[in-house]
């Protein structure tokens, strides 16, 4: 049985459809990529697949583990172990990083069994060192501020402290200098492990040739319509997803 | 108020047993009382506020009580000579045996030089206060640690008056907190309580008043603060507002000496059907005075806040630089901020700004943490305790901060 399994998602948003048909599985200990054009529904599906609640799923359903998690909250989600790395990451203005990750962990752990301090930064300390991040970051407001690549840095901080099963990356690599797509390459494949799976969104071949995808997914007009091995890749980069199109036509 | 009667005051006054010149003092006060006005509850054409269930008008003198009622207890570790003097009647300054009333009395005087300006619940206080406590910080004296105000409103009604005098390059800070234990045991009734505190900083002091309020909500209080500032002096309040049914606080900073600072913060949270009246003030009389005004809060529920400010720079404070920001968030439907910003300039030579805003949470940051995790609530705390922090950093007493810190996480747990 699949981790994820999404069967005819459809999902709008202000009454237009934005989403119209996704079908997709994702196996424990797999590698997957998504790509596909600007505006073709990737964040979309990554947002539906947390539970934002601005958008309506109108049919269709997404089982994870067997569950269907189609209408849960987006915390009862995260806690199921569904992590979102954000495109866009929002800003909090007076929550340390240090905070926002304690309260993100305490959230998890039976109330009144809060995570010790000394614990928090044994946990946050190595992987601030994985991520070659100064420690002075974590005092810093969560992504107030920050640069595009500091905001992606710290997304991958994230993942690795709450180490979830099913981690979407989306657009993690855009805006990265080329040693910090290493940096994060490498956090991504730290968290990696057969107990765990990937979603990785992207536009570029680059991160794929760090963290190897197993299967790599092709959506356009909110539908997946193609699916092949990761050296798929290869062919994207050549031909641009045009010929995609057509073929679906024909 | 209308109801109480010239024998009421009286009997009032005689169980004090005050020496006459302080007697004098609450009979003009009783006579002014009588013939002025209440402070207005609607400004413009829509907005109001005014205590929810209660009526101002029902307010009556209650016995002066005991002395030790409503009595502030005061803690400080200084080795320097602070000198206090407190207990329920003004007769306490000639009981102390050493010249506080020579020292107090035209300060207590003076102050109330332009009465005239004052609404009614202002001369009610004047003519029936009934908790005093004076302090006075030698000339530079440096505190290390702030002396610590304990007070509980509740049994019976309070009506308490703080005085500090921070002589010349006097530095403290005072922290001031009220709690209420059972006020309003019987249902339903409200309790009234008013307090002054007058704080005069002496050329190249500087004094940080810090007052952390957290009364049961049966409460209705009238707060009214001022500071004189001299030459090179700072003073500081610090307001942080958590419980009380209905707080009117009116919060005045002048600045009488050349380049003298003075800064205002209030914080606040309010709930259920909280009303909290915020006026405050910065008035330059002096050349290159400096002043900066914060309110921010966040509401919920039904709970209303206004917040009116005003900076005014007098016609020979040349140089003086004025700043008032008026900040809510809103968490509910219900909830309403307003803020009235005002500057009132009469000197070129100077920079003055405004600047309000009035917001909701925003839904994306919202699921942003949720999406790690956090249910609704934790993460709106997460949300209204970041929206503080940034104030608390500015802080210099990391101590206060501290304190400030825990005292609104309590209020949003
Ligand atoms: N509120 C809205 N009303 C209408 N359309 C919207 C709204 N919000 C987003 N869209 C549209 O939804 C479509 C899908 O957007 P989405 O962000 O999912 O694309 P994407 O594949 O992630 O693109 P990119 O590669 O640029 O990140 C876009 O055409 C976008 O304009
Ligand atoms: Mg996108």
């Amino acid at each position: 049985m699949a981790l994820l399994e999404i069967t005819d998602l459809h999902a709008s948003i202000d009454g237009k459809e934005i989403l119209k048909g996704v079908n997709l599985k994702i196996e424990l200990g797999s590698v997957n990529a998504l790509m596909g054009p600007n505006g073709s529904g990737k964040s979309t599906l990554a947002n539906v697949l947390m539970g934002h609640p601005k958008y309506q799923v109108t049919r269709g359903k997404i089982l994870l583990d067997g569950e269907d998690i189609t209408s849960m909250a987006p915390d009862e989600r995260s806690k199921k172990g569904l992590f979102l790395s954000f495109q866009y990451p929002s800003e909090i203005p007076g929550v340390t990083i240090s905070n926002f990750l304690r309260a993100a962990l305490n959230a998890r752990r039976p109330e009144g069994n809060k995570i010790p301090i000394p614990e928090f930064l044994r946990l946050l300390e190595g992987n601030l060192k994985k991520l070659k991040m100064d420690r002075k970051f974590i005092t810093r407001y969560l992504n107030q501020g920050f640069s595009g690549g500091e905001k992606k840095r710290a997304e991958i901080l994230q993942l690795l402290v709450m180490d979830p099963t099913l981690a979407i990356l989306d657009e993690t690599d855009s805006g990265l200098d080329i040693d910090a797509l290493r940096v994060v390459a490498e956090g991504v494949n730290m968290f990696m492990g057969r107990q765990k799976c990937i979603l990785i969104i992207t536009h570029y071949k680059r991160i794929l040739e760090y963290v190897k995808p197993d299967t790599l997914h092709v959506m356009i007009g909110g539908k997946i319509v193609l699916s092949g091995k990761g050296d798929l890749v290869d062919h994207l980069e050549e031909k641009g997803y045009g010929w995609i199109e057509k073929d679906e036509k024909s | 108020m209308e109801q109480i009667t010239e024998n009421q005051f009286e009997d009032y006054a005689k169980k004090l047993k005050e020496p006459k010149w302080a007697f004098q003092s609450r009979e003009r006060s009783f006579r002014r009382m009588q013939s002025s006005p209440y402070p207005p509850s609607r400004y413009g054409l829509n907005i109001s506020i005014a205590p929810y269930g209660f009526d101002f008008s029902s307010v009556m003198p209650q016995d002066p009580g005991k002395p030790e009622s409503g009595r502030m207890l005061v803690k400080h570790s200084s080795k320097d000579k602070i000198e206090i003097v407190q207990g329920n009647n003004l007769g306490i300054l000639e009981q102390s045996g050493n010249d506080a009333l020579e020292l107090w009395k035209p300060i207590i005087e003076n102050l109330g030089a332009d009465k005239t300006q004052q609404h009614k619940l202002s001369h009610f206080h004047d003519a029936f206060a009934n908790s005093f406590l004076f302090i006075r910080i030698p000339k530079f004296a440096e505190l290390e640690s702030p002396i610590e105000i304990f007070q509980e409103i509740g049994e019976g009604q309070t009506l308490s008056d703080i005085f500090v005098l921070a002589e010349k390059g006097a530095k403290a800070s005072l922290l001031l907190y009220k709690v209420s234990k059972n006020a309003g045991s019987q249902k339903n009734a409200m309790a009234y309580h008013s307090e002054k505190i007058a704080l005069i900083a002496h050329d190249s002091s500087s004094v940080e008043f810090v007052s952390i309020q957290d009364l049961s909500r049966e409460i209705v209080q009238v707060l009214d603060r001022i500071a004189v500032a001299g030459k090179d002096a700072s003073v500081t309040w610090t307001d942080v507002c958590i419980g009380s049914s209905y707080t009117r606080m009116d919060i005045e900073n002048r600045l009488c000496g050349e380049g003298a600072q003075g800064n205002i913060k209030v914080l606040f949270l309010g709930a259920g059907t909280q009303r909290l009246d915020i006026n405050t003030k910065s008035i330059h009389a002096a050349p290159r005075t400096v002043s900066d005004i914060l309110t921010k809060g966040v509401l919920n529920g039904e709970a209303k806040a206004l917040s009116r400010g005003l900076v005014r720079i007098e016609a020979d404070a040349s140089g003086s630089n004025g700043y008032e920001k008026q900040d809510a968030l809103l968490l509910s439907e219900m909830a309403e901020a307003d803020a009235i910003p005002n500057l009132e300039i009469n000197n070129n030579d100077v920079r003055c700004t405004h600047g309000s805003t009035v917001g909701q949470l925003d839904k994306e940051k919202l699921f942003y943490l949720r999406s790690r995790g956090m249910d609704e609530e934790s993460a709106k705390k997460l949300l209204v305790e970041g929206y503080f922090n940034p104030v608390l950093d500015m802080f210099k007493n990391k101590n206060i901060s501290k304190k400030v810190h825990e005292a609104i996480l309590k209020a949003i747990d």
